[in-house]
């Protein structure tokens, strides 16, 4: 009994888990300026999404700090102004670095880079017709080694994972 | 005052000038219009700090990083289309009409009726000799690329460049991008 409280109250924590965002002030910038152009929708289970996403992606990519949001939207991000929006989200610091558009599954995967010390910074905007993530991550050197390999593959694989 | 002395003078600067005056950065904006039609389009920017931060990132691969170290950008755009001839020779003369001598030469041509033709052109630096920067240009069936690497380039080691970032393989002439022929 007290087990499946405990996992009542784990889940439940997860299901409204605060999105990663809110304790980052620009971070949060970012994603208020992309969800407003998206027409975000939040869903239920949006938090257990976002752990379970996150928790893959620090352990496949190599990915020391994440921070990320997902949310629903009724925006074609294929439209010129997306990216404008993007762009100017990401502000001043962070250079285009790989974008991927696709007309046949309607989805723009847009990636932004930075330095960080001595790691790089990147900025990932993924959007489809009903669905966007925001994620921003700090990259291992080992794991920038594949991206310089082949970006556009790694924008792929981190948009699925 | 006798011209004919400077003839030679002339002719030798109407020919350096415009490597000179014109960027090795190609001008691709033209392209934009075929994203419409392309069921894939995919551009990688490398440049500035991004540039000279990734280049610590390429690992042990000593060559690579050679010559990364000394370029000031790379850019590669691919257009992939579900269908061939998708696009004219018209829509792709907006690059072609700035990889013109003198200031570009082309020094590979490989025609193909079944994978396209490939072009690679160099920009010579007419102050330093050597190369300021190189293009790419793979016009395939269902398939166009452009890469443009801006600065000094070794075209003798140019083939550790193959298959990294985001630059296709040429090889033999076949552009074969991820492993696909």
């Amino acid at each position: 009994m007290a087990r499946s409280s405990v996992l009542s109250l784990l889940l439940a924590c997860l299901l409204l888990a605060v999105p990663a965002q809110a304790k980052d002030p620009d971070f949060q910038r970012i994603v208020g300026q992309v969800s407003a152009h998206y027409h975000r929708q939040d869903f239920w289970g949006m938090g257990f999404v976002m752990w379970l996403a996150g928790r893959h992606i620090r352990h496949e990519l190599g990915v020391s700090h994440l921070k990320m949001a997902i949310f629903e939207g009724r925006t074609s991000p294929l439209d010129a102004d997306f990216e404008k929006v993007v762009a100017e989200a990401a502000g001043p610091g962070f250079q285009p670095f790989v974008r991927v558009a696709s007309q046949a599954s309607r989805e723009v995967t847009l990636i932004y880079a930075r330095p960080k010390g001595e790691q790089m910074e990147l900025l990932l905007v993924s959007a489809d017709d009903s669905d966007a993530v925001v994620m921003r991550m700090t990259i291992e050197p080992e794991a920038m080694a594949k991206w310089m390999d082949n970006p556009d593959h790694m924008a792929r694989r981190t948009r699925k994972g | 005052m006798n011209l004919s002395h400077f003839r030679i003078p002339i002719l030798v600067l109407a020919l350096w000038a415009p490597a000179r005056a014109q960027s090795p950065r190609l001008q691709i904006q033209g392209l934009e219009k075929l994203a419409a039609s392309a069921s894939e389009v995919v551009d990688i920017t490398l440049d500035g700090a991004t540039l000279r931060m990734a280049t610590q990132f390429l690992g042990e691969d000593k060559e690579t990083k050679g010559i990364v170290d000394k370029l000031q950008g790379i850019y590669v755009k691919t257009f992939e289309f579900e269908k061939a001839d998708a696009y004219s020779k018209a829509d792709v003369e907006s690059i072609r009409a700035q990889l013109q001598p003198p200031a570009w030469n082309r020094i590979v041509g490989v025609q193909s009726r079944k994978d396209g033709d490939v072009g690679v052109f160099v920009m010579g630096d007419p102050d330093q000799g050597g190369i300021r920067g190189l293009a790419i240009l793979v016009t395939g069936p269902k398939e166009l690329v452009v890469v443009n690497l801006v600065g000094p380039i070794d075209l003798k080691k140019l083939g550790a460049l193959e298959g990294k970032l985001g630059i296709p393989k040429i090889g033999d002439g076949k552009e074969h991008r991820d492993g696909k022929k």
